[in-house]
């Protein structure tokens, strides 16, 4: 049974290439894709995926916002950034984020990252 | 025997020195060859002129035979084998008030107005020259007449009659202990007194200064009475000046003792001050009313009472000694002991009971006492000095430690401050690259990704500039940070890389001391050193294994980067290969050196980056 993964992400390229990424992982499975807050929110309203992919700067507003709403559904959370341990990527460990990744992953890394999430809770966190 | 008895015992032993010394030297007098005939003299009443005595020996206190008459005239006969060819004198070691000088019926000297007032010569030595030729050979005729005042001793010591030459030194000594010391004393104390007083000036909450300084005009009185022949003051008026100034003496001296000791007896100081005033009108009173009285009053009542007051402060000073067992205390007591008992001496003279040759003793124990006192007061005060500069340096220390501390916190106010505009310089860097350059980089790289051309030259350049992106962003937030801090940070993203890229990593920093930090510029170069010869095992070499090992040495770092890939080719390299070369140029920047081979299998990049100035 693979991991359902709900991918949010403003730019058009990097999100297709991550979710090209997640949907050849045998081991996940892309549940749907947004490109904003509300879209993303609005996606939540609907499903509960196992795990949120999430890019913070996003158009509409921070993608931090939306974390507490998903830790409420129980979808565990990876937050997306260019650069490692930057201001915003660290509020959102604060805030209940699992763990975080870099965009450029290559898509192996995805897959471990996600995998990793269900397979020790807050590994990436620590 | 502790170090303070030794002290206290030699001190005993100079003060015992000092008193024998002094009555020592009362007892100098000229060999008994120049007693004027040979000491024997006949004593004759002078108004009345009575017989009082046709055999008498000096020295001699005619008023104790003869209490009733106010005049005295010595008489004898002094035998010369020839008349001399030098200067002869007369001279009188000790007598009472005055006296003059006859010899073969010619008046040769007095010591000044022999009718009231008196001119006032006690405890004085007289010399007289005689003329020439009045000496003759054969029996010469010797006289000195002496007065009395009412109730005052009257006495001759003795009559010497001899060359100027052999006299002379004996007059100057006896001269020099009972006129001219008192005159050099007058002196000092008046100084003393001004410097004293100058000090309370200066420094007004020390009232000791003042309160010895107030002992001073009262020594200076009683000295003046002692050796003051000038003024034409009637007796009773110098006896009464003789007896207050004492009085008031040792009033000043007990005030004095009192602040010196730091004790407060305002009701004694009061009393004292009353006592001093009222009693010099009292016994002013007594003089003008009944002076043929005040003598016996004077010596009788005050001297005995100003006695039995001076015992207070030299209790004052034994206590003092008792509870501090210091060299000074025990030399105060000394000196207000000697005092006591000089002028208690004296006063047994003044009233008869003891011979009046030596005259007063009490003057020389000033000597000891402003000595004394002046010497522990001016310790004091250099105490006092030095006490203050000690203060004063401490307090220079205490600022200059607090200045310090300010400027030690304003620096660390300055460079939290610093870091605190560069960790917001840094994440406006980073919001700027994430949302701009950095966006736009992973973005380009993911399109190529999706076109298939993620091994494409394009592709490699970009990530490389990612790579060096988040270096360069690193370096800004770690900039004060440790090399293996850096190395470490770098390792985790190496890690992941490998793990992608199916390449084993060897880590060694054992050799890296953990505290080890290199400039900051250095620092990133070496990371960008690092980074790119990771990316180039991973695009060319087709290796296994990518290693790192970095060691200190005495003047730089070593870092050793190695794979056990296809190696390179040689003339890439020389024809400016993209990679090599531009670790090379890294290297130099950071002032270091860069060389690189070929080994079997694989390559060995080997970095020295220098430490130290």
């Amino acid at each position: 049974m693979a991991y359902t993964v709900l991918l949010v992400e403003d730019d058009p390229r990097t999100r297709e290439r991550l979710a090209a990424a997640i949907a050849e992982d045998p081991g996940l499975q892309l549940l749907a894709t947004a490109g904003n807050c509300a879209q993303a929110r609005a996606e939540l309203d609907a499903r509960t995926p196992d795990a949120l992919l999430l890019d913070l700067g996003l158009p509409d507003g921070d993608g931090g916002d939306l974390i507490p709403e998903a830790l409420r559904a129980g979808t565990r959370i990876i937050v997306m950034s260019v650069f490692d341990s930057c201001p915003r990527q660290r509020a959102a460990l604060a805030a209940g984020a699992h763990g975080c990744l870099l965009k450029d992953s290559s898509p192996r890394a995805i897959g471990r990252a996600v995998v990793g999430l269900f397979a020790a809770p807050n590994h990436m966190n620590s | 025997m502790s170090s303070l008895g030794w002290r206290s015992l030699l001190g005993l032993l100079a003060w015992l020195g000092f008193v024998a010394t002094l009555v020592g030297l009362h007892r100098i007098q000229p060999p008994d060859a120049w007693l004027a005939g040979g000491g024997r003299w006949t004593l004759v009443g002078l108004d009345p002129a009575v017989l009082v005595s046709p055999s008498t020996v000096l020295p001699n206190q005619w008023r104790e035979f003869a209490p009733e008459l106010r005049g005295a005239r010595y008489e004898t006969a002094a035998q010369l084998a020839s008349a001399p060819d030098e200067a002869w004198v007369i001279y009188l070691p000790s007598l009472s008030l005055n006296a003059a000088v006859y010899v073969n019926g010619e008046r040769i000297g007095d010591g000044g107005s022999m009718q009231e007032p008196l001119a006032r010569y006690s405890f004085r030595p007289l010399l007289f020259r005689v003329p020439g030729r009045l000496l003759r050979s054969g029996a010469n005729d010797i006289a000195v007449e002496l007065r009395a005042e009412p109730s005052g001793s009257g006495f001759l010591q003795q009559v010497y009659l001899g060359p100027l030459a052999q006299l002379q030194p004996y007059f100057d000594l006896r001269q020099f202990l009972n006129v001219q010391s008192i005159y050099v004393l007058i002196v000092a104390v008046l100084v003393l007194g001004l410097v004293m007083f100058a000090v309370w000036w200066g420094r007004r909450e020390e009232r000791v200064y003042l309160w010895y300084s107030l002992t001073m005009p009262a020594v200076v009185l009683h000295c003046l009475g002692l050796v003051s022949t000038g003024l034409s003051l009637p007796s009773v008026w110098w006896e009464w000046l003789h007896h207050v100034s004492r009085a008031w003496m040792i009033a000043a001296v007990t005030v004095f003792g009192l602040h010196f000791l730091g004790l407060s007896r305002p009701r004694l100081a009061a009393f004292l001050g009353g006592y001093s005033a009222l009693g010099a009108l009292a016994m002013a009173a007594v003089a003008i009313a009944s002076p043929a009285n005040f003598s016996t009053l004077a010596v009788t009542v005050c001297s005995a009472l100003t006695f039995a007051f001076g015992f207070y402060p030299v209790s004052l000073f034994v206590r003092h000694a008792w509870q501090q067992r210091t060299a000074s205390s025990v030399w105060m007591l000394t000196a207000a002991a000697s005092l006591l008992a000089a002028g208690g001496r004296d006063v047994l003279m003044e009233n008869g009971l003891l011979a009046p040759f030596d005259g007063e003793y009490f003057h020389y124990m000033i000597w000891l006492g402003i000595g004394v006192f002046t010497s522990i007061l001016i310790a004091r005060f250099l105490g006092a000095l030095r006490e203050s500069e000690t203060l004063n340096r401490e307090l220079d220390d205490r600022v200059r430690q607090k200045q310090a501390e300010l400027e030690r916190t304003y620096e660390e106010l300055r460079r939290s401050e610093q870091q605190r505009l560069l960790a917001d310089e840094r994440e406006r860097i980073q919001r700027d690259m994430h949302d701009g350059l950095g966006g736009t980089l992973v973005s380009t790289l993911a399109g190529l990704d999706l076109q298939g051309e993620r091994d494409s030259a394009a592709a490699q350049s970009l990530r490389s500039a990612l790579d060096d992106l988040r270096l360069m962003i690193y370096s800004l937030d770690q900039g004060s940070g440790t090399l293996r801090a850096a190395l470490a940070t770098l390792r985790e993203r190496i890690a992941r890389l490998a793990e992608d890229a199916g390449l084993a990593l060897e880590w060694d920093m054992q050799a890296l001391p953990e505290s080890l930090a290199l400039e900051r510029g250095a620092t990133l170069q070496l990371m960008r050193v690092v980074q790119e010869a990771f990316t180039n095992t991973v695009k060319h070499a087709g290796a296994q294994t990518f290693s790192v090992g970095a060691s200190s040495h005495e003047n730089g770092v070593r870092v050793e980067l190695r794979d056990d890939g296809a190696g390179f080719d040689p003339a890439g390299v020389e024809s400016g290969g993209y990679g090599l070369s531009n670790m090379r140029v890294r290297a130099q920047k950071m002032g270091g050196r860069l060389d690189f081979e070929s080994v079997s299998p694989g390559t060995r990049i080997v970095l020295w980056v220098p430490t130290g100035s």
